[in-house]
């Protein structure tokens, strides 16, 4: 192998290191954006558990208070259920999806 | 130390704190090797950036999926799928263009491989030859080399770094790349 053609070689093989690097970059870039948006998405939901679920949860009260009078006795018990079942469904997922080490 | 710490634990730091640097680290450790399988597959330096980029974004996307093998041949193997599919999908493109002019009993497997444009096999073995050789040189030597060829530090100042003069830089420069030329010459005659 002459010099020449080493000297090329090593050109190449810096071109080649120049890409890797680039490909680092951008992946990275990419990378960055989703970490953004996982926190993102943690930090809305959390506030939507503290003020979306009291909201609703008020709203589901009133509307209940407001018209139960009028509902026939079945209705009652539906109405009764409904936010029972819904935490025990949110209860079991959460239970289902713990892990330690997300603690 | 990040640097040194193994693949395991950089991916339950991912995991667990979100940290981007971590990652970053991993990254850096697979790249090349990734690069290397995908354009042996693909034969094109643009496509093979294109498969490691959407590698590494799918692995970290799936990196809770990750069952502590090999993070490196994880990697390449997500990469190799991917190349796969997007030759098949090539194929498929070329077969449908293809079949107004093709008889109707002409399969997608009779048609000829993609033409490799602008990749050279021996180069490609040389390159891997000399990355490999450059790997297995000396600490010391290995930063030498990384600085006059990858960055274009001048001698004068690797000199500075190291604490010795410009001549004795030269020397030690040019008996390393004889000892690479050796070796990479061996490699390439062995094969």
């Amino acid at each position: 192998m002459t010099d020449k053609e080493f000297d090329l070689l090593f050109q190449q093989s810096a071109q080649r290191q120049q890409a890797v690097e680039q490909i680092n970059r951008q992946v990275m870039k990419t990378v960055r954006r989703d970490m953004r948006l996982k926190t993102l998405r943690k930090w809305a939901r959390l506030v939507g558990l503290c003020f979306g679920v009291p909201v609703m949860a008020v709203l589901y009260v009133y509307i209940l208070f407001t018209y139960m009078p009028e509902m026939p006795q079945a209705i009652r018990y539906v109405c009764y259920a409904l936010p029972l079942g819904t935490l025990a469904v949110f209860f079991g997922k959460n239970l289902r999806d713990f892990s330690p080490f997300e603690v | 130390m990040i640097f040194g710490t193994s693949d395991i634990e950089l991916i339950r730091e991912v995991l667990q704190s979100n940290n981007a640097h971590a990652f970053e680290t991993l990254m850096k450790r697979y790249t090349s090797q990734v690069y290397r399988a995908a354009i042996c597959l693909m034969k094109d330096e643009d496509d093979a950036q294109d498969i490691v980029q959407q590698a590494f974004i799918q692995a970290y996307r799936q990196l809770d999926s990750w069952r502590g093998e090999n993070f490196g041949a994880w990697v390449t193997i997500i990469a190799n799928h991917i190349a796969l599919r997007q030759l098949e999908k090539e194929k498929q493109r070329r077969f449908r263009t293809g079949t107004s002019q093709l008889s109707g009993s002409d399969e997608i497997e009779n048609l000829p491989d993609i033409p490799d444009e602008g990749y050279d096999e021996q180069k490609e073995e040389r390159l891997q030859s000399l990355e490999k050789a450059v790997e297995e040189l000396p600490e010391q030597d290995r930063q030498i080399i990384k600085w006059h060829y990858y960055e274009n530090v001048p001698l004068q100042t690797i000199a500075e770094r190291l604490g010795q003069t410009e001549n004795n830089i030269k020397v030690r420069l040019f008996r390393i790349r004889e000892r690479l030329k050796k070796k990479i010459t061996h490699e390439n005659n062995d094969r």
